[in-house]
């Protein structure tokens, strides 16, 4: 760096400091953007695992109250009074038997949805685990990026700096 | 492209700027200097960052993977 005898023109020089400060500005700048960008990457997939968590939840409940609504209904067949002469409740055995299974047969429908939401739901929290640990590691490389350009590439302007520094006092001894 | 994609892209559109912006200017000096300076500054900054990018994209194209996945997953949710 000290040999300068060769560098015939200060604003040449300075085109270079511009060139290497702005250079490192740029890359600066745009290492920042992606910070921003992996932060916009970890919240992005969030919504999905909420909205099917509100659906597992949704399912659970409907199915739940299926299930509710048919033990009521056994509960009234098991209480019916069995046949007699004078009474015959066939009928309402009968009634109570289908909306029994349709009772059964819809706990088992909204059960079944409440699985495979959940399901779902699981294997997106999964990709959501991977996306967060792929955005850590980038953020790492990120990190490291940003001191090299922060060490190095402020380093090399100062050292542009220096030479500029000497080669005017050079041309400067050369002009008296 | 993902937002994330797309900034890592101008990353390595910048840092190939820069390596062009510098070999533009440094016919300025002796080749003896411009070498030392290569050497001492440029040279390990431009092959960090062409690490970086390396790595970046990989990542940033994961990430995408697992996003492209997470879609098509919320896409299942809403059948059923």
């Amino acid at each position: 760096m000290a040999d300068i005898a060769h560098i015939e023109s200060i604003s040449s020089l300075e085109n270079l400091r511009y060139q290497v400060s702005s250079g490192v500005d740029q890359v600066y700048t745009s290492l920042q953007l992606v910070f921003n960008s992996i932060d916009h990457e970890r919240t992005a997939c969030d919504m999905y695992l909420t909205k099917g968590q509100s659906l597992v939840e949704k399912w659970s409940v409907r199915a739940e109250s299926a299930r509710r609504q048919a033990e009521a209904i056994q509960c009234e067949l098991d209480n019916l009074p069995a046949d007699d002469d004078q009474n015959d409740y066939s009928s309402q055995r009968a009634a109570l038997t289908s909306k029994y299974e349709d009772a059964v047969s819809e706990a088992e429908e909204y059960e079944s949805k409440r699985d495979a939401v959940a399901e779902i739901t699981g294997q997106i929290a999964e990709n959501i685990r991977q996306i967060g640990m792929a955005c850590d590691t980038l953020l790492n490389y990120t990190l490291r990026a940003e001191s090299e350009i922060n060490n190095q590439g402020r380093n090399a302007v100062s050292a542009i700096d220096r030479v500029i520094v000497v080669a005017r006092q050079y041309i400067a001894r050369r002009l008296t | 492209m993902s937002q994330l994609m797309s900034a890592v892209q101008n990353v390595q559109s910048v840092a190939q700027s820069f390596d062009k912006a510098w070999n533009d200017v440094s016919g300025i000096w002796d080749d003896s200097v411009a070498q030392t300076f290569h050497s001492t500054y440029i040279s390990p900054l431009s092959s960090e960052m062409g690490l970086y990018i390396s790595r970046a994209n990989a990542n940033a194209r994961d990430i995408e993977q697992y996003q492209s996945e997470v879609q098509e997953l919320a896409q299942q949710l809403d059948r059923i």
